[in-house]
């Protein structure tokens, strides 16, 4: 009764919270049971904040298992040093039959590393399958139920599911151990960073479907909606499957929405035609198994200049004008999901000496008595983001450092998101009510779970100057090492200068969730996704215009 | 950065060297250890970052005074503090240097010779001419309490307005907490070369987490007494008795306020002081007021199941 399992370690994140300073060379010793995964004597070079990806081929063992058994997941990290090695301590976790296919996060006070639980791929009918799992799938026209080997029944579940990447089982509604769809191209799943290169459509299922003319939708700005997860997995749903049929509805009697080319298989693309609210559902063989729900909006833009200041050597920061450009469209792929966009300012005004380096980029010179201003910016008003500011248009501000040397980036100046105040209560708030909710919390109305709740989000204080009330910026500093950290960061702060609070403890009232863009610690390859709640509140932002 | 010769700079460190050991105490238990000398040879011949590194670190780790005597040498010269850390490095984080790690094995380390390495790093104009290593060298001294007069000198001179520092140094001495690290704050808070704004902003980050320390208290009833302008006072008296995290802080930085409960006796009779005083001499907002009294009532029913 062997199957078998695969374990793929997937990347390395070194925390940034101020334990770890410097820079360092780290060997791993990592285990499944005893046998020994990748190359013990590889070094790689780590600092905190930084994330290290795995080639998969290279990092993963196949393991059979059978009934009772189980596997122990070892990591263990220590400093490669001649004298004296720091050890950064091991994490380990015990697999338990029965197997699932899943995301396996372990971690200590140094680090989070992150592996992929496979199971077997379906198809292979001579190997032993799970007693839940369906070879032959006898589902009729109007039944979702399939036959499994034990001879129960089990419903088919299909999941479109709008956080991406797609949270720990843990968080989601329970599953049996199915298909994580192969299909799916989300840039994070398959462990590669998001690049400026990528079509501004490149992460599935956003909460906003773009609102646009039929002639100018394409595969490379339509909405991708897909399907994320289905079992069993002997289904073999593919891309074009005829089973699956999607099909638009609006939720308000304004949206509306059309499909682009077919409306078939694990993933449609999809374009707005009316703003308003649509669900998408889809079926299986005439059976709906998944809605979907999303907010279709014209893209609205974040007029935003740049400033990047340069005090001389030490006090200047090391970004480019191009390599703000590469920021921007990479920080555009994130925000896209909620429908908005940085879109560089015309004009031409400056002040405080500052010299046009192309259209809405500049260079701010810092003479000697002041160059100071580019180090250690604190979240009080700093006065670079006080200098050559627009009114009303969102300064970017390319420093050297923060105060806190664990802070990568700040929203310093902003007005109040104008969602409205609750009596007695200090800051807006906004209520989402809708199938499935926000970021599947539960209940989420997806099966199990019941009935969707109605979802409450609280934003933030306003930080507005005394004597420059229209000035509103956020920082970003050198300590930013990758395009894909910049971006994550610039789109983080301008979300918090949107009036998003941090999604963990009750800060936004919302359950903490780390896939989640506003979660405050986790890495840019996970904290990457923008809900249907936080795109309403988005609009609702004076930055967006 | 310019370097200089592995040559050169072998016969200066060696010099240095044997100046370092006639000021340090002398331990025979690892004098002669040959490891030691192996480390101390390569910290003053290798031009290779990591041998470097490891070298610098297992020396710092240790007590022993030559091995210290090195690390201490190493740090005030050129040629090692730019063969540790490139140019491009040093355009980064400052806390991705290899020095940080070296600072903070230092810092770490409870011995008097591993703070007097820092000390005397601190003074050197060699090692405080890139502003990358002030910053560290800013917050490797917050580990050493009660924070030394030479730590406080180097501290006062880079808080100064605009210098690029102020804010850090602010950050990291409220951070030490120690008597001396707490003077050099009030003297900061109620200098008047920075502006108001700047120093209502330390009020609320920074004298936050020491609101019930004794030598905090006795600093704010001075400056509530007259040292601060009028115009300040109130934030201060807000930040003893009413902290409002969601509106005073960016999302990225919010400080926990201390547990009251563990405020010591002489805290809270100091806080009660403070707290009659100021309403009975500042023009409070009502609601400020009125969460005095609140604190009040609950310092004195404190204070009473003491007694």
């Amino acid at each position: 009764m062997a199957q078998k399992i695969k374990l793929v370690l997937k990347s390395l994140y070194v925390k940034k919270d101020g334990r770890f300073w410097g820079k360092a060379r780290w060997v791993l010793d990592v285990k499944v049971s005893g046998t020994q995964i990748g190359d013990a004597k590889k070094r790689f070079t780590v600092t905190d904040g930084k994330v290290v990806k795995f080639p998969s081929n290279a990092w993963s063992v196949e393991k059979d298992v059978d009934l009772g058994t189980s596997l122990t997941v070892s990591f263990h990290s220590k400093e490669v040093a001649t004298w004296f090695p720091d050890d950064f301590g091991s994490v380990t976790h015990t697999l338990k039959w029965p197997f699932r296919q899943s995301v396996l996060r372990l971690q200590n006070k140094y680090y989070r590393v992150t592996f992929d639980v496979l199971l077997e791929a379906c198809g292979e009918l001579k190997r032993w399958h799970n007693p839940t799992e369906v070879f032959a799938c006898r589902g009729t026209v109007g039944n979702p139920k399939c036959v499994t080997v034990s001879g129960a029944s089990h419903r088919a579940r299909i999941e479109v599911c709008e956080v991406r990447p797609t949270p720990p089982l843990s968080y989601l509604p329970n599953r049996i151990g199915g298909t994580v769809v192969g299909k799916v191209t989300f840039k994070a799943d398959k462990g590669k960073a998001l690049s400026s290169l990528d079509p501004i459509n490149v992460i599935p299922n956003p909460a906003v479907i773009p609102l646009l003319k039929a002639a100018d939708a394409s595969d490379k700005n339509a909405a991708r909606i897909e399907v994320g997860y289905f079992e069993p997995r002997s289904l073999k749903l593919d891309a074009t499957d005829k089973r699956l049929v999607w099909k638009i509805d609006s939720l308000d009697a304004k949206g509306k929405a059309k499909f682009l080319g077919s409306k078939n298989g694990l993933g449609v693309y999809v374009y707005g035609t009316a703003e308003g609210a649509v669900s998408l559902t889809l079926t299986f063989l005439g059976v709906k198994v998944a809605v979907y729900r999303a907010m279709i909006m014209k893209i609205r833009s974040i007029p935003c200049r740049v400033n990047l200041f340069d005090g001389g050597a030490g006090f200047q920061t090391t970004s480019s004008a191009a390599d703000v450009v590469k920021h921007l469209k990479t920080a555009n792929l994130i925000l896209r999901q909620a429908g908005v966009e940085l879109k560089l300012d015309g004009s031409n005004k400056t002040r405080d000496k500052a010299q046009k380096l192309q259209t809405g980029i500049f260079r701010v010179p810092l003479s000697r008595p002041i160059r100071g201003r580019a180090r250690n910016l604190s979240g009080n008003f700093p006065r670079a983001a006080r200098m050559n500011y627009r009114p009303e248009v969102l300064s970017l501000v390319y420093v050297v450092s923060m105060a806190d040397a664990d802070t990568l980036g700040e929203a310093v100046m902003m007005p109040f998101n104008t969602s409205p105040k609750p009596a007695g209560g200090s800051f807006p708030q906004l209520t989402d009510s809708g199938t499935p909710s926000a970021s599947w919390i539960s209940p989420s109305g997806v099966f199990p779970h019941g009935a969707a709740a109605a979802q409450t989000l609280e934003m933030m204080q306003q930080a507005l100057h005394r004597f420059h009330k229209k000035a509103w910026a956020v920082t970003v500093c050198n300590g930013n090492s990758t395009e894909m950290q910049y971006a994550n960061t610039l789109a983080h702060e301008v979300c918090h200068a949107m009036g998003l609070a941090h999604r963990e403890s009750t800060q936004d009232l919302l359950p903490e969730l780390n896939e989640n863009l506003m979660h405050a610690t986790e890495g840019p390859d996970v904290a990457q996704d923008l809900d249907i709640i936080q795109a309403k509140a988005i609009h609702k932002s004076p930055l967006v215009k | 950065m310019k370097r200089v010769t592995a040559g050169n700079t072998a016969l200066l460190i060696l010099a240095l060297l044997s100046a370092w050991a006639s000021w340090i105490p002398a331990n025979d238990g690892t004098l002669e250890n040959s490891m030691n000398n192996n480390l101390v040879k390569t910290l003053s011949t290798s031009e290779d970052p990591w041998e470097l590194n490891d070298a610098a670190k297992a020396l710092a780790k240790g007590s022993d005074p030559i091995g210290h005597a090195a690390v201490a040498t190493a740090l005030v010269s050129s040629h090692f503090l730019t063969n540790l850390d490139s140019e491009e490095e040093y355009a980064g984080d400052s806390r991705h240097l290899r020095l940080a790690s070296l600072l903070k094995v230092l810092a770490e380390n409870e011995t008097q010779s591993a703070h007097e390495i820092l000390l005397r790093a601190s003074e050197s104009s060699v090692f405080c001419d890139n502003p990358a290593r002030i910053d560290l060298m800013i917050d490797a001294l917050t580990f050493i309490r009660p924070a030394p007069p030479r730590a406080i000198t180097f501290w006062d001179k880079y808080s100064q307005p605009e210098d690029g520092f102020v804010e850090r140094t602010i950050r990291q001495i409220s951070e030490n907490g120690s008597d001396p690290a707490i003077a050099l704050l009030e003297k900061k808070l109620t200098s008047r070369d920075f502006e108001e704004e700047d120093r209502a902003w330390w009020i609320r980050r920074h004298v936050l987490g020491l609101r019930d320390n004794v030598t905090m208290l006795n600093a704010c009833m001075r400056m509530l007494q007259g040292s601060l302008e009028e115009a300040l006072r109130p934030g201060l008296v807000e930040v003893l008795f009413d902290y409002q995290p969601k509106a005073w802080y960016r999302p990225h930085d919010v400080p926990a306020a201390p547990d009251r409960s563990n405020a010591s006796r002489e805290a809270l009779e100091l806080l009660y002081l403070i707290g009659q005083s100021a309403q009975a001499e500042l023009e409070l907002d009502p609601a400020l007021d009125f969460r005095i009294t609140d604190e009040l009532k609950t310092i004195d029913e404190t204070l009473k199941d003491e007694r």
